[in-house]
């Protein structure tokens, strides 16, 4: 679905990505495992467009990304999920549901959403910023679910979430999976992604340092908890 | 005696409403513009007066009447808004305020003068429209029918603005792009298109204040710097930004200098910057605006 070579990116004059190469194959979750400052956001935000300055390639069926604008980029069916949720605080709950406009067929309908999201409709007029940080999470899933977008960036869903909401986070992205989603999961914490993911990328200052599939992972699991301790 | 000055009240009132739903268009059109493109449109009074003028322009050369001229000036002037900001305004959002702030009053000097140079300095007239010619007596003052028309249609304007803004999913479009356009353009949505739609439909709501403006004031060139000194004045006190603090700060500070006129006229023209300096003291946001 993705195919990335070459990556390099600046966040004003720091160059934060260094020749980063990775492939999202269609249909599976991927992981991007790194410590703070690594490069996993600025990967993220280099694919939907929204880094300043970057070269290389993100090939997406014979497109390459970097020479398009954010909103091109989202209507090739690719939705982020941004580390601070990104609801606005302007809008209602509902508001931020629907903001995202629908860029393919196939998107979740919203009966489907309320159902695996209840807390969502219920708290429906509330101001979007007025939920809890995991309600805001689910809202932040939720609504680029509708879109019909098959690529989903997650950025560190679970960051600073009590674990009975990690778990059904790790229950939400499971669901996506069997229906086909392709998700990039960004994450610091190798526990959450280890059972999820079907490939894992290890990143260290801007650049892919290791590649493992998911029946590697356990016999690696020193090696990556090395590269994610500070 | 007192029933004498309470009339004059509450006839200095309605005239001031009248002022004040002008000054509500204005603020209304400055705030949408700042809050989702950051500039300070000093040119609004400019955009506000080319309405005025179109309005003359259409009834001299085309012989159309108010009525049309009330839908085809503002979209003639909301052209012309577009080309602005495609030409100008767009190449400064990466730059500080200040530099939208000094293109835009550079624009509106500019526009004004070559205005002057083309129509004179002095005012033209622009006829109220037969349909509400007339006045109804209300026992404290005669109330032309056109300025009853103009209170009534600017309320009713800025309501609607204020309910799309808030209501629809076009408003929530729009408060979202405020509020973080970068992730907004991430969703899909054009975000360069809807700030050049953002400044054209606020330069047009101008426009539609400077025609409904042209049978009461002068149309001429200055009329749109003299309203706009006043108008930010608003903008401050209300709260940069604020949709709703906008219209009811333009409203009541229209009322506040009509009330001056009958009880203390030679204060009238200065009541709404003394009252943006007390407000600027007590509440250095504006009344509506949101404390950081």
């Amino acid at each position: 679905m993705l195919e990335i070579r070459g990556l390099h990116a600046w966040y004003g004059d720091s160059h934060v990505l260094h020749g980063l190469a990775m492939d999202i194959p269609r249909g599976r979750v991927v992981s991007l495992l790194g410590r703070n400052g690594a490069g996993k956001s600025a990967t993220m935000r280099t694919i939907m467009g929204l880094l300043g300055k970057a070269t290389g390639e993100i090939n997406c069926n014979g497109v390459n990304l970097l020479k398009l604008r954010p909103d091109q980029i989202a209507r090739k069916g690719i939705a982020l999920c941004p580390e601070d949720r990104g609801i606005f605080p302007s809008l209602t709950v509902t508001e931020n549901l629907f903001l995202p406009p629908v860029v393919a067929a196939g998107g979740m309908d919203i009966a489907s959403i309320y159902a695996l999201f209840p807390n969502i409709r219920e708290r429906g007029a509330s101001r979007g910023t007025q939920l809890s940080g995991g309600e805001q999470q689910m809202l932040a899933i939720a609504r680029i679910l509708r879109t019909g977008a098959r690529l989903l960036l997650l950025d560190e869903p679970t960051e600073g979430l009590a674990p009975v909401i990690v778990q059904q986070i790790a229950r939400v992205i499971r669901e996506i999976k069997e229906l086909g989603y392709t998700v990039l999961l960004v994450e610091q914490k190798a526990h959450f992604v280890e059972s999820l993911a079907d490939i894992h990328y290890l990143i260290e200052n801007g650049t892919i340092v290791d590649r493992l599939e998911s029946a590697e992972f356990a016999a690696s699991r020193d090696r990556v908890e090395r590269l994610l301790a500070v | 005696m007192f029933e004498l000055d309470l009339n004059l009240i509450l006839g200095q009132m309605v005239l001031g409403l009248v002022n004040g739903v002008f000054y509500a268009i204005l603020s209304l059109g400055l705030a949408i513009i700042f809050g989702l493109l950051g500039v300070i449109n000093f040119a609004h009074g400019v955009f506000f007066m080319l309405g005025a003028f179109a309005a003359y322009l259409l009834a001299q050369t085309l012989g159309i009447g108010y009525w049309g001229a009330l839908l085809l000036a503002p979209l003639m002037v909301g052209a012309l808004g577009l080309v602005v900001e495609v030409a100008l305004i767009r190449h400064l959002y990466r730059l500080d305020h200040l530099y939208g702030l000094l293109l835009t009053l550079g624009l509106a000097l500019f526009v004004e003068g070559f205005v002057r140079i083309v129509f004179g300095p002095q005012g033209l007239p622009y006829e109220v429209p037969p349909s509400l010619r007339g006045a109804i007596n209300l026992g404290f003052m005669v109330l032309p029918y056109y300025r009853a028309w103009v209170v009534a249609a600017g309320i009713v304007l800025c309501l609607a603005t204020w309910f799309v803004i808030e209501r629809t999913p076009l408003g929530a479009k729009l408060r979202a792009a405020t509020d973080n356009p970068q992730l907004v353009q991430a969703f899909g949505i054009n975000v360069p298109v809807m700030l050049t739609l953002t400044y054209a439909a606020g330069v047009a709501l101008a426009a539609v204040g400077g025609v409904m403006a042209a049978p009461i004031m002068s149309v001429d060139p200055a009329m749109g710097t003299s309203i706009v000194i006043v108008v930010f004045a608003v903008v401050v006190i209300g709260g940069m930004g604020s949709i709703l603090g906008s219209i009811v700060t333009g409203l009541c500070l229209g009322l506040l200098e009509g009330l001056a006129k009958a009880v203390f006229p030679q204060a009238s023209s200065t009541v709404i910057f003394v009252a943006m300096v007390i407000v600027l003291v007590l509440r250095p946001r504006g009344l509506f605006g949101k404390m950081a």
